[in-house]
């Protein structure tokens, strides 16, 4: 197992497009770092220039302490996992996991252990000797990993690996996944566009878009300290509210929406926002900061009331997201456990807890 | 009723077909085992079958050796082929590399001109190797060919680069890929190129004519061409058509074990044989 690192790593593609920009970050030894952002954003492009597959246009890339930039992917000592799984289709799925090792003559012995071993793990002794393309999605996704782990790589890279299985099974495999980063203590580079993915099995993510870092850090701090509207729009589901309104003192410190909404800030928003008095910014509010009245109790002094009617409902089991609009006519979401079931039109109050906003410069979508 | 009509009718039609095309091999096999003087009879049947025409030509031409000859050719000729075409090939489909648009385009053009038009400069470096009379002045000239090349590109091409990357992480080269992943893969293709090479080579008469003068290094159709057309057999018409049946026996074993491949091969090549 080995660091990985990039420095100022940046891939122009031969049509003009910068796929990835600058682009920095350290996965330690036996870390499990997840690359997380829209479609289109890079993540795939850093990916494959850590595996070898795609030529770096400038910075240097290190693994295990040893700059790779001009070293082939077969020297790189790493494995990679396809979202299209990628298996040989003419060798069986013993054949697949041997594959690596063979080419590395190890001796068969060896080589049988191993595969056993991983197979084992995985829970695919019975199929190893069928094709792969008898299998099911779920149980190829398994052979692709296990083609993985029985190599022993200095680091492991998967591009969303489990995009192409139904939902059930995208959970299962991501615990599986997880559980086998601590049982093997890997160094893992992991690439999803599904935050979900990202908050549940990175012990850091690192959130990317337009080829450019928005934020690096553990999944808990990117949620509650996002640093631009980007990475609290992305991160969390249903996503961050987003008012744009300007901010008066008028007594106290306070929020005035385009529409009318109107927030007292209080805490430690009323130092940091004094400068932007006068000035539009963009408030952000968690679905959960926003509670109901008569389901939720108010969360804070600075809870704010407001009327409003409700008009999508999805119940979640546990919990209800409701969705409303406010006069701006824009749609916000509340989150509230599911004591009491609302219904379209109905009219509620909901309670905007401002003490837990976030507040970005509408310019530069930093956060305040 | 109509239909079993029309069914026998067709049957009918294609039995007369199959009989025009069959019975003058039928009738070449048929003559080979009868005496010369029976020869003038288009009928298959006699009562002096002999094997003195077959005992002919073995005694007059070495005919296993030409055999041998013409197997040792087509051999080399078809493994060259098929390796080298696949290894070109996969570096036009899958190397990405901006001339190799144009390198396509310019053996798509060499596959226009006619052999005619290679043949003497071919023939003249053949002479300057000092390789006439020797097998390999056969084998050199035919180890690669554009068809083959252009063949395996096609089929390269479709298989996906995700698996190619894999084996490339996996630890492969990029010459245990062509091997290992993409022939294997690209079987039919395989199969495909190396008959039509095989018969192509086998079939060869012109070139042997022209490069092989002495008779323990022709090849099995050159032998029997100059056999048959070179005086040896004589009149012996008998002779001619044992030593023409023993030319097309190897090529009909041949057909028949791998007549599946071969009927695929040309459907799927659009090549006549
Ligand atoms: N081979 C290529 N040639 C030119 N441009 C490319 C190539 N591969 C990717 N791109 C471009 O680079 C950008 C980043 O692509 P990349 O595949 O890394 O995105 P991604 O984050 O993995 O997206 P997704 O979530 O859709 O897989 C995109 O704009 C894409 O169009
Ligand atoms: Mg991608």
């Amino acid at each position: 197992m080995a660091e990985v690192n990039l420095e100022h790593v940046t891939k122009k593609y031969d049509g003009g497009v910068t796929a990835v920009n600058d682009v920095s970050f350290q996965v330690a030894d036996n870390e499990f770092v997840v690359l997380v952002g829209p479609s289109g954003c890079g993540k795939t492009t850093t990916l494959r220039m850590i595996a070898g597959l795609e030529e770096v246009t400038s910075g240097t890339i290190s693994i295990g302490g040893k700059v790779v930039n001009d070293v082939d992917p077969k020297n790189r000592d790493i494995a990679m996992v396809f979202q299209n799984y990628a298996l040989y289709p003419h060798m069986t799925v013993y054949e697949n996991m041997a594959f690596g090792l063979k080419l590395r003559k190890y001796p068969k012995a060896e080589i049988e252990t191993r595969v056993k071993e991983a197979a084992q793990i995985l829970g695919i002794q019975d199929f190893l000797d069928r094709k792969p393309k008898v299998l099911s999605g779920g149980q190829r996704q398994r052979v692709a990993v296990g083609r993985a782990i029985v190599r022993k790589p200095k680091a492991f890279l998967f591009d969303e690996p489990l995009s192409n299985l139904d939902a059930k099974l995208r959970v299962q495999m991501r615990t599986e996944i997880s559980r086998l980063h601590h049982r093997l203590s890997a160094t893992m580079v992991y690439v999803t566009h599904d935050q979900t993915e990202a908050m549940t099995m990175g012990d850091r993510i690192v959130l990317m878009k337009d080829g450019i870092i928005h934020q690096i850090d553990t999944p808990l701090n990117l949620y509650d300290h996002p640093v631009n509207k980007f990475a609290a729009g992305f991160i969390g589901s249903p996503a961050m509210n987003f008012f744009t309104g300007s901010i008066t003192r008028d007594g106290g410190l306070q929020f005035r929406e385009t529409s009318g909404v109107h927030f007292k800030l209080g805490g430690p928003l009323e130092s940091s926002l004094g400068a932007y008095e006068g000035r539009t910014v963009v408030l952000g509010l968690r679905p959960e900061h926003i509670g109901i009245a008569g389901i939720t109790t108010p969360a804070s002094e600075a809870t704010v009331p407001l009327k409003a009617t409700v008009d999508v409902v999805e119940p979640m089991g546990n919990e209800i997201f409701v969705y409303f609009f406010t006069g701006s006519g824009t749609q916000y979401v509340s989150r509230v456990p599911a004591h009491r079931m609302l219904s379209h039109g109905e009219h509620v109050e909901f309670l905007f807890d401002c003490s837990r906003a976030h507040v970005f410069d509408t310019e530069t979508e930093k956060a305040i | 009723m109509r239909n079993r009509a029309s069914t026998v009718a067709a049957y009918a039609f294609l039995s007369l077909f199959f009989v025009a095309f069959l019975y003058p091999f039928l009738w070449m096999i048929a003559s080979s085992l009868k005496p010369d003087l029976e020869i003038v009879s288009m009928g298959l049947t006699s009562s002096n079958y002999t094997l003195g025409n077959y005992l002919l030509v073995f005694s007059r031409a070495p005919v296993v050796r030409a055999f041998l000859n013409s197997l040792i050719v087509a051999s080399a000729v078809t493994v060259s082929v098929v390796l080298f075409g696949a290894m070109v090939g996969y570096a036009l489909a899958k190397v990405k590399w901006k001339g190799s648009v144009y390198l396509t385009a310019f053996l798509l053009f060499t596959m226009m001109l006619p052999f005619q038009l290679t043949l003497i400069p071919t023939y003249t470096l053949i002479v300057k190797l000092g390789l006439t009379d020797n097998l390999l002045g056969l084998i050199l000239p035919n180890m690669l060919t554009a068809v083959a090349v252009i063949m395996f590109r096609q089929f390269f091409q479709s298989i996906p680069d995700t698996i190619l990357e894999a084996a490339r992480v996996d630890g492969c080269s990029e010459v245990k890929l062509v091997f290992k992943i993409v022939m294997p893969l690209a079987k039919p293709a395989v199969v495909t190129v190396a008959i039509i090479t095989f018969l192509t080579s086998w079939n060869d008469v012109l070139w042997p004519i022209m490069v092989i003068r002495e008779r323990d290094l022709m090849t099995l159709p050159q032998l029997v061409t100059t056999f048959v057309l070179g005086g040896e057999a004589e009149s012996h018409l008998g002779a001619k058509l044992a030593s023409a049946t023993l030319l097309a026996v190897p090529i009909v074993v041949f057909y028949s074990f791998f007549q599946r491949s071969i009927v695929q091969s040309f459907a799927s090549s659009g090549v006549k044989g």
